[in-house]
């Protein structure tokens, strides 16, 4: 394995808890076989509960499969507890910037970045997919869109009702706002789906029982309501946290299916989704 | 090989309506050619096809032959059911299709086929037929040694089913035509199949695009839900587009991976 250069996202990141040592940054795993001509990039967000970062089973394992089929990765190390939200929102938003105002650089096409997620990492793609802007104040990186292409999350956290869910995800999200109401809302993300989002890819198994598959469902739900254009593909079995996914005759076809995705809604063979 | 008529005499047949006495039309792969190796296993499955047409038309080449010919080639043996529409009420479509997987059932052994790998696949309201089967079913009832054989389907496909008879996301002409205009309460519950799912609930598959205008995707993810309520193990494929009726989906190569998921999901739950 290749030892990869930290890409720092900041040179001096803002919102910084003085006593901790997080920092965030993007790990960029490119095609080996050269950059391919159609540019599509995908920034890669592991999951572990906004409490760690799933660096290696839902990160560079996938990265090294999502390679294999063509595209390159930026891994994002995002800070998490007890960093609270909008923090990780922040980090992800930038590093979408950061690759969309570097992409002549990585021979990337700025309008096709995407982000895949896995479970909490999921519900930072979905908020960036809900929640994005077409520049703010700052330096010139924060004067580019933070908006994605396309979004993949897989068995992601979405809701917030906690018939849902079995993590801490958001005690660690929202600290000492974990019960109020409003944040909650806010960070519920089925409630916040709008039309102009990017396409969607989600994969869940009926078992999980650490986040429940009715967070995909909720979310395909509000998403079909808003007509964006939405893939789903739900496992008999699987569990949660499946990641590559070696052990699971079905379940690891979420690859295959997946890479049927990417392929048309990049439209790396010329065609789309439809 | 011929149509096989279901029953003798069809019970509650109108021969003033016109239409035609409930059969199946068998497409059938051999599996005893002499000298011929690549044929069908000894004890292969089965799939009883149930075109959709909202109760009150049959589409047979998008639903029906298309779909039993792709079946014999994953190793199915493919049977068409011709059930009766409009105006026909409930339960008559379901006694049809009923009555089909008993007959194939009671011929297992006739036509080569392993009497526990008998599963349906229905579109459209298609769907909602086999859905209803496989939520209502007995283990054989009174009447000839057909009916005496078990309906319970061993797995079941559902394309763009319609499902649901919530007002909402109901598909309004095939409800009208299966229970016609004023339905009870009860009726409206007994034929929503999302609100009959049981533990016993056959494992099933299904696939739906989220443009269809006609059934709308809600009917699936209801559906998904309740099996997932009752533990019985469902696979669903949603795609962005494909519209209703895709079939194979030969006009939109995405979509049809379906067709590949189908394939490999029956390798675990239809053999």
């Amino acid at each position: 394995m290749i030892a990869m250069e930290k890409i720092k996202l900041w040179e001096d990141f803002p919102a910084r808890i003085p006593e901790n040592k997080q920092e965030p940054y993007l790990e960029y795993f490119p095609v080996p076989t050269g950059p391919l001509e159609f540019g599509a990039t995908i920034i890669l967000v592991p999951g572990g509960g906004y409490g760690g970062v799933c660096k290696e089973h839902e990160g560079r394992q996938i990265a090294m499969w999502l390679n294999s089929i063509g595209y390159s990765v930026f891994m994002l190390t995002y800070r998490v507890a007890p960093y609270r939200a909008p923090v990780q929102h922040m980090d992800l938003s930038r590093a979408v910037r950061y690759v969309r105002y570097h992409a002549a650089e990585y021979r990337i096409d700025p309008n096709k970045i995407g982000a895949m997620g896995f479970s909490a990492g999921g519900h930072l793609v979905a908020s960036v997919a809900v929640r994005s802007d077409h520049g703010t104040e700052g330096d010139p990186i924060d004067a580019v869109p933070s908006n994605l292409n396309f979004a993949a999350l897989i068995y992601p956290v979405i809701s917030t009702d906690p018939t849902h869910l079995n993590t801490g995800t958001f005690p660690n999200l929202l600290g000492e706002r974990k019960d109020d109401p409003a944040a909650l809302a806010e960070w519920a993300l089925e409630r916040h789906t709008h039309p102009d989002m990017p396409p969607i890819f989600m994969v869940h198994a009926l078992d999980d029982t650490c986040v429940g598959v009715e967070n995909s469902l909720a979310f395909a739900t509000s998403c079909h309501k808003q007509k964006v254009p939405l893939e789903l593909h739900i496992y008999p079995n699987g569990g949660h946290g499946f990641g590559i996914c070696r052990n699971n005759d079905h379940t690891t076809e979420w690859k295959t299916n997946c890479e049927h995705w990417l392929n048309a809604v990049t439209k790396r063979f010329g065609r789309g989704l439809r | 090989m011929e149509n096989i008529r279901l029953w003798e005499q069809t019970p509650n047949y109108d021969p003033s309506l016109g239409q035609p006495e409930p059969y199946l039309t068998p497409y059938l792969v051999p599996n005893d050619i002499p000298f011929v190796h690549a044929r069908m296993p000894k004890d292969c499955g089965a799939f009883i096809v149930v075109p959709g047409g909202g109760y009150g038309g049959y589409s047979l080449e998008i639903d029906g032959t298309a779909i039993a010919q792709w079946l014999n080639t994953l190793g199915y043996q493919a049977f068409i059911l011709r059930y009766r529409l409009a105006p026909y009420r409930a339960p008559l479509q379901h006694d049809d299709l009923s009555r089909a997987i008993r007959y194939v059932r009671a011929h297992a052994e006739e036509f080569g086929i392993d009497p526990n790998k008998i599963g349906a696949i229905g579109s459209s309201a298609g769907g909602h037929l086999v859905a209803s089967v496989a939520t209502h079913f007995d283990n054989g009832k009174d009447g000839d040694a057909i009916d005496a054989v078990s309906n319970r389907l061993n797995f079941a496909v559902l394309l763009y089913p319609v499902i649901t008879s919530d007002a909402e996301y109901r598909h309004d002409g095939s409800f009208r035509n299966l229970l016609g205009d004023t339905p009870t309460e009860e009726q409206l519950r007994y034929w929503s199949p999302e609100k009959q799912v049981t533990s016993e609930t056959p494992p099933t598959f299904l696939a739906h695009a989220t443009d269809d205008t006609a059934v709308v995707l809600e009917n699936s993810l209801l559906y998904v839900q309740a099996c997932k309520d009752h533990n019985v193990p469902v696979e669903l494929h949603v795609y962005p587009y494909g519209g209703h009726g895709f079939s194979l989906s030969l006009n939109n190569p995405h979509t049809a991976h379906w067709k590949e998921n189908c394939a490999r999901w029956l390798k675990i739950y239809g053999k």
